[in-house]
């Protein structure tokens, strides 16, 4: 019996039902029990239960979480991991192991020039600032985010030839055979200008060997009219470099040169520093605008109106003619006819600019000599050339590319190929609306040797027959003349990451000099540079030093004396043919640079993909901007896809399908599209935004030489746009425009400011009254309180704090999908705000982060306390303590909570957990190189925000303390203060009564607080955007400086 | 009155005389006397080449202050490699040919006053009373120069204080205390019972305790047990959870067995000579391979025998294959934090001032280093929240000025964590 029972008992549900034929009540239970024969069974009724129901999902958690529990703690007691401590073996002085090294050097990728310091750690690039002290030390999102194409491993490609892998001694041996074989052809260089002395002069050697060297500059941001017409004038072949900040009036006619051009940042610094409003003497320049789409800088003009194409040259003419008009005693153009709305912005444009003489200029981007010779008279009248305002005798050497120059050589490699051509570091193949045309003809034809020296993998890369992997910016000597007499030299901060050679020094390879490229380079500044800056330095070995350590040299000018114009408004004035080419009812395409990609060489670059465009809001891809009232009455909604085709003149069509997003202010019957997306090849992250517009490009004939043209007329014939029926979610990052009536953004006019400090800020009197009233008790801040101010005029929405913001603070990218999601990372945002008329709106950039509330209604309802003041006026947000409730997020009125859905980092211990985004920073082990060791990398999970920079801060601090010294002002710049081009963002300690954010809370009537009346005492103040629009010009709707904001839905 | 001569001078005189006794009697308070602050200098800039009676790396020390002319050491300290290849000094490269490859590491940073009290620390090690004597050098306080203080932990015993609960450290009285009380009972108890039992064989109508046996049995003591069982585990639990990662006790067998006894302890070797990072960055660094190289390329014999049972000479041979092969010693890494906490060397040591064996225990004593306690949070804060900030630093001067104005007032002091020690983003961010 015994032995059965045993048996049975193996099997815990036979014993339960053997147990309850006996066992149906416990009173029966006990009395069996006592009576002491029975076996007891020994387990308690609760647990035979559990041990008997059958497996659920809550019992197998609870068993599994014990479980898991139990093995991880026993499986990490056995041992105790083994970390390595690794030492170098030979000491640097410079090189202390968490203690950051800047180096000077520059940036130029061929699309943008910047000087800057980077920033390193134990020998990596960590981040990228401007350069203190250099005139062209600005960065744009594009700077900012370079980090991660530096280390973007899908650049690497091997050297090949005819696609076999070789080696140098191979490519020379093909050099001396294919190439110097063959005397007599010709060989051309493609490539962009900007090149300094030493590379210049390697190229002149290059010429002096060969007889016939052809350098052709390409440039898809093309000024060949502007240069052409500046040849005609000035006898130069250069950009004016434009000196905005000199400026008091600027008409702008189709130009974007606050984000796009050869350095944008620049140019933006220094319209910051003409926009600046100072209390004590309040003056402006004042901006106006005319544009064909709706520019990031036309968003930022007083008086904006947008065109159609066909109107654009009768908006010059008639700019001119009242401008000669004041200034008589020059021809007039031929009367054209405008609508009255822009004649009357034309006529007070024109009075202002005689007005302001010599402190007055026009800026137009349009690629037609004709054009450009109508402003350059414009220009000439007011004296623009004579005050500084544009620049030529110190000109501008970037963007020297010539458009007929490169058709003509196009023209030959199709119709008779022989020779060589050289693409150093240019993409024609990706950018070149024939590119596909182009690739075929290096690929088809075994008499023209192609060679493509590239950093990145680029689509001509893959076209040419020799493929040479060269260094790029950061990763091997440079030196660079952007503008006349400005010489760079760049030094090398990381050994190059993807293999590569200089391209120099495959040059001097080519022209036997034995010499490496850093010796030549030393030589030639040597003989070039030393001479003409002699007096500045004690010897050749101090200049070297300096110029190392400084980046920049300022040189004396070659040709002394007075500049002077070969030809006077009047005569140039006789040579303009107007001429209308598009009928101003004619829906048109109009084709703009991207202000955030660029040109499109930095496609493989998932921070910049992931960066709002400034006006549209939208990331990741190529978007078909149209009016939205046109939108309306065309039933098209936002993302509503539309197939746009062109018939090609060399045979077959190009079409994208391409999702529409509406935009108030577009003009009518104008669909713009962006450049430089669809750049496929460049990699992972690339091919996500796959809608190539550079097709669409054509060119126009012009005095006997062709232009690129970026206007398509949409006539049925050429450009067709058809509806497609389908409708997609765009990866769009706001989606609220209305403010709610609330006065989340204020602004008024400058004249409204002179007479009254208190312009557009009145309400806050009553606010400021409200602020004594609360059921908290008073914070006491021991020895800090940081706060920011932002100053909403100058705010351009260019998104570079952005940019620097994601790199310092090691921001995930979450890719298209999460961000149609509203998943999006971003700490800092900047929203954009309309107001007034729908077609001719006022735009309103408000960088939106974290306010760091001294009593932040997020703490409050933490259950964790896992997000808490500081002593320092921060709201600090401890990520271990997280546990993912999102309380927090819900209750910030400022919505500037982010919370990580998914693994977007890699950081978690579970594989499980992770999001991968196709080649996310995270997701290369190159690119997590770029992450700031400073800063740690948050889970899946956690709540994380704007920290104001707290390693900058801690860090500042702590070289205080470690130097002996109080803190000064200006000690701790904020990641996105440093990189604001126009100086838009003021950081500081608000306890320290002399510091800038201090002054500007006692004394500046401006300064106000979002959302101010809930009492939760943001540490971030905005100062009231302030307009410089003329009285007869105000819109009648309203008057800003008194009515509240009503925003448009966009 | 001798005119204005005297009187005028005379008062400027005593003035400045007086500001001048009274900063020497500040900073002898600081440096202590010149003795002192020369033993400072000695200890932590020659002590790595140099013993006083020993051959280093440079020659032994004592009497060396006469030995040579005062003004050539003066020199010599400081551009031994001027003397040596630009002048030729004749001692000079006769000391260089005797000691070479080794060339002394000039200290051009001392002061004249520094490399004085060095030299006079010098003469007061070798006896020479009557050289200080000359120079007016007063002799240091009765106890003398005291080696190197070791700062230990405050509170710590034998080296590093380990927390325990109080309950934990009368463990032996408890369990005495427990089986007093149980056995007493028990014995009143089963007394209590008996009688019971007796009288109610006797028929009176009395209340019967339960048998052990009965209590054992019964549901309520089987919960009793559960509950106890299962608090107490948690409790263990919790603890060991905590203890997870820490590591205590933690001391691996490394490449080569690098004493830090030797180094740090027996030669007295600063620990920031080698691991010199601290004086600028957030990490102490382990040192690159050339500063081992730096001494052992002459120091190649060491009698020391160490724990593993071999000699110093073995362990230097190890060193020395290493740097003859170019290869890279990959340590084992005993102390370190999660990568969460930011924790910076260089605010510690250098702006706090607080001693290496605070956090690390006493690594001077320990042939192989080991983890001896948990570097856990709660012991970085019990720091922060009992430590004094050092108001001294001008930083704190002008930013706590009015917490200054305040604890002055209340005789408090300014500790760590009423200036943002406890803040969660002082440390994580």
């Amino acid at each position: 019996m015994a032995k059965e029972k045993r048996a049975r008992t193996t099997n815990g549900r036979i014993t339960e039902q053997a147990a309850r034929e006996y066992w149906v009540d416990p009173e029966e239970r006990r009395a069996v029990r006592e009576d002491g024969k029975q076996e007891r069974s020994g387990i308690p009724e609760e647990w035979k239960e559990i041990l008997s129901a059958p497996i659920n999902r809550r019992t197998f958690l609870k068993f599994s979480g014990l479980s898991a529990l139990g093995s991880a703690i026993l499986s990490a007691c056995w041992k105790v991991p083994v970390r390595e401590a690794v030492p170098y073996f030979s000491h640097s002085e410079d090189l202390i192991p968490g203690h950051p090294v800047f180096y000077s050097t520059a940036y130029w990728d061929g699309y943008e020039f910047g000087a800057v310091l980077v920033k390193t750690r134990e020998g990596r690039p960590v981040k990228i600032e401007p350069h203190p002290r250099s005139p062209l030390g600005a960065t744009s999102p594009r700077i900012q985010a370079a980090l991660l194409s530096l280390y973007d491993s899908a650049r690497r490609f091997p050297l090949t030839i005819n696609g076999k892998e070789a080696t140098g001694e191979a490519l020379r041996r093909f050099w001396q055979e294919k190439v110097r074989g063959r005397t007599g052809e010709p060989i051309w260089i493609v490539t962009s200008a900007g090149w300094g002395p030493a590379t210049r002069k390697l190229l002149h050697r290059l010429r002096e060997q060969f007889s016939d060297v052809r350098i052709v500059y390409y440039e898809p941001d093309t000024k060949s009219a502007i240069l052409d017409v500046h040849e005609e004038v000035w006898g130069k072949r250069v950009l004016p470099d434009v000196h905005l900040e000199k400026a008091r009036v600027v008409v702008a006619v189709d130009s974007d040169f606050l984000v796009a051009g050869p350095y944008p940042a620049v140019v933006a610094r220094r319209y910051g520093q003409a926009r600046r409003v100072h209390r004590d003497a309040p003056a402006q320049m004042r901006h106006y605008q005319f544009e064909t789409w709706h520019s990031v800088t036309g968003s930022n003009a007083d008086v904006r109106r947008g065109i159609h194409p066909g109107l654009r040259t009768a908006v010059l003419v008639a700019l001119y003619n009242e401008v000669a008009r004041l200034a008589g005693n020059v021809p007039l153009l031929p009367e054209v006819s405008l609508p009255e709305s822009v004649l009357r912005v034309v006529q007070r444009a024109a009075r202002d600019l005689w007005a302001m003489r010599p402190e007055s200029v026009v800026l137009c981007d349009v690629n037609d000599p004709d054009v450009q010779r109508i402003v350059m008279a414009i220009n000439l009248l007011v004296g623009a050339y004579d005050s500084g305002v544009l620049n030529v005798k110190r000109g501008v050497l970037l963007r020297q590319g010539n458009d007929h120059q490169f058709f003509e050589a196009m023209g030959e490699w199709m119709r008779n190929p022989r020779g060589t051509v050289i693409f150093w570091d240019v993409d024609p193949v990706y950018h070149y609306f024939y590119g596909d045309v182009l690739a075929e003809a290096l690929q088809k034809n075994g008499n023209l040797v192609s060679i493509a020296l590239a950093s990145r993998k680029t689509a001509t890369v893959q076209a040419c027959q020799v493929q040479v992997p060269v260094t790029q910016w950061f990763e091997s000597w440079w030196d660079y003349e952007p503008v006349e007499g400005y010489v760079y030299l760049a030094q090398p901060v990381v050994q190059p990451l993807h293999g590569g050679i200089p391209p120099q020094e495959v040059f001097l390879q080519w022209i036997g000099e034995g010499t490496s490229w850093q010796a030549f380079l030393k030589q030639v500044w040597a003989e070039e540079v030393y001479p003409r800056v002699t007096e500045q330095f004690r010897d050749l070995e101090v200049f070297w030093e300096r110029s190392v350590h400084d980046t920049e040299v300022v040189v004396a000018q070659g040709e002394s004396g007075e500049l002077t114009p070969r030809i006077g408004a009047a005569d140039l004035i006789q040579r303009v043919q107007v001429s209308k080419v598009i009928e101003e009812d004619k829906p048109v395409l109009r084709l703009v640079m991207d202000p955030i990609l660029g040109d499109g060489r930095h496609a493989n670059n998932a921070w910049l993909q992931e960066l709002p465009h400034p006006l549209l809001r939208t990331t990741w891809g190529n978007y078909l901007v149209v009016n939205s009232r046109e939108a309306r009455s065309l039933g098209w909604k936002e993302g509503q896809v539309v197939r746009v085709s062109v018939a090609r003149a060399l045979g077959g069509t190009y079409t994208i399908e391409v999702p529409v997003v509406p935009l108030p202010g577009q003009p009518h019957n104008v669909y713009t599209l962006h450049l430089g997306h669809g750049n496929t090849v460049l990699g992972q992250v690339a091919q996500k935004d796959d809608r190539r517009a550079e097709a669409f490009r054509t060119y126009r004939e012009r005095n006997g030489r062709q232009y690129l043209d970026d206007i398509r007329l949409i006539d049925g014939s050429e450009v067709v746009l058809e509806e497609t029926g389908r409708r997609v979610r765009i990866p769009s990052v706001q989606k609220h425009h209305r403010l709610e009536g609330r006065p989340i953004v204020k602004e008024t006019t400058l004249a409204a400011y002179e007479v009254n400090r208190q312009a557009g800020n009145h309400d806050r009197e009553h606010v400021k009254e409200l602020r004594g009233i609360t059921l908290y008790p008073e914070r006491v801040f021991p020895m800090h309180h940081w706060e920011m101010v932002i100053d909403l005029t100058l705010c351009i929405g260019c998104g570079a704090c952005i940019a620097a913001c994601n790199n310092e603070n090691n921001v995930p990218v979450v890719g298209p999908e999460e961000v149609a999601r509203h998943h999006e990372m971003h700490w800092l945002r900047i929203d954009r705000y309309f107001t007034g008329d729908e077609d001719e709106p006022q735009t309103v950039y408000q960088p939106m982060l974290c306010q760091q509330c001294d009593h932040a209604p997020c703490e409050n309802v933490c259950p964790v306390a896992a997000t808490n003041s500081s002593p320092e006026g921060i709201n600090q947000m401890a990520y271990n303590r997280c546990i993912g409730t999102r309380y927090c997020a819900n209750n910030c009125p400022y919505k500037v909570r982010r919370f990580n859905w998914y693994d977007y980092t890699g950081a978690d211990s579970f594989p499980g957990n992770e999001r991968q985004v196709a080649g996310g920073p995270f997701d290369d082990p190159y690119q997590k190189m770029a992450l700031n060791p400073d800063v740690v990398v948050r889970t899946r999970g956690v709540m994380e925000k704007c920290t104001f920079c707290i390693q900058r801060i801690q860090y500042a601090k702590l070289q205080a303390k470690g130097e002996g010294r109080p803190l000064r002002d200006g000690d701790v710049v904020t990641a996105c203060q440093s990189a604001c081009p126009t100086g838009a963002i003021y950081f500081g300690d608000g306890k320290d009564p002399n510091s800038q954010v201090a002054r500007f809370r006692e004394e500046d009537e401006r300064l106000y607080y979002v959302l101010e009346e809930l009492h939760v005492l943001p540490s971030v103040g905005y100062l009231v955007k302030i307009r410089n629009i003329p009285e007869d010009l105000l819109p009648e709707s309203s008057e800003p400086a008194d009515n509240e904001q009503h925003a448009h839905h966009g | 009155m001798g005119g204005r001569h005297a009187s005028g001078f005379g008062f400027r005189y005593r003035i400045s005389m007086l500001v001048a006794v009274l900063v020497g009697l500040a900073r002898m308070v600081v440096y202590g006397g010149p003795i002192e602050m020369g033993e400072k200098i000695f200890k932590t800039r020659c002590v790595t080449c140099h013993k006083l009676d020993e051959q280093l790396i440079g020659p032994p020390l004592r009497g060396v202050h006469t030995k040579y002319e005062e003004e050539w050491l003066y020199r010599w300290i400081r551009e031994p490699e001027k003397l040596i290849f630009e002048e030729k000094d004749p001692i000079a490269v006769a000391l260089y040919e005797k000691y070479k490859p080794n060339v002394m590491t000039g200290a051009p940073d001392l002061t004249d006053e520094q490399i004085q009290a060095l030299l006079a620390y010098i003469a007061y090690a070798s006896g020479d009373t009557a050289y200080l004597q000359a120079r007016g050098i007063p002799l240091p306080t009765p106890e003398g120069p005291q080696e190197a203080e070791v700062a230990a932990p405050e509170g710590a015993e034998g080296g590093v204080a380990v927390e325990r609960p109080w309950w934990r450290r009368l463990l032996w009285l408890w369990v005495v205390l427990a089986i007093v009380i149980l056995g007493v009972g028990g014995w009143l108890y089963s007394r209590w019972r008996q009688r019971a039992l007796a009288r109610r064989q006797a028929g009176e109508d009395v209340l019967v305790p339960p048998s052990v046996g009965e209590v054992l049995r019964s549901w309520a003591f089987r919960w009793a047990v559960i509950l106890v069982v299962i608090t107490v585990g948690m409790a263990w639990l919790w603890e060991w959870g905590a203890n997870l990662g820490h590591a205590v006790g933690y001391a691996p067998d490394q490449p080569i067995l690098f004493s830090h006894k030797v180094h740090a302890g027996i030669q007295g070797i600063d620990c920031q000579y080698c691991h010199y990072g601290v004086r600028r960055g957030r990490t102490a660094g382990i040192p690159p391979m050339e500063v081992c190289a730096g001494c052992h390329r002459a120091v190649r014999k060491s009698d020391v025998v160490l724990p593993n049972g071999k000699t110093g000479t073995e362990e230097i041979q190890k060193l020395l294959t290493y740097l003859e092969e170019k290869k890279i010693i990959r340590w084992k890494r005993v102390f370190w934090l999660p990568d969460h906490v930011y924790f910076s060397h260089y605010q510690h040591v250098v702006v706090a001032g607080i001693a290496c064996q605070t956090c690390h225990g006493p690594i001077e004593e320990m042939h192989i280093v080991e983890k001896t306690f948990r570097q856990s949070m709660g012991f970085c804060l019990d720091c922060h929240r009992t430590r004094q900030v050092d108001t001294t630093n001008p930083y704190y001067q002008t930013h706590l000025a009015q917490l200054l104005k305040e604890a002055h007032q209340t005789g408090d002091f300014i500790r760590v964590a009423s200036i943002g020690g406890q803040a969660c983003q002082h440390c994580h961010y």
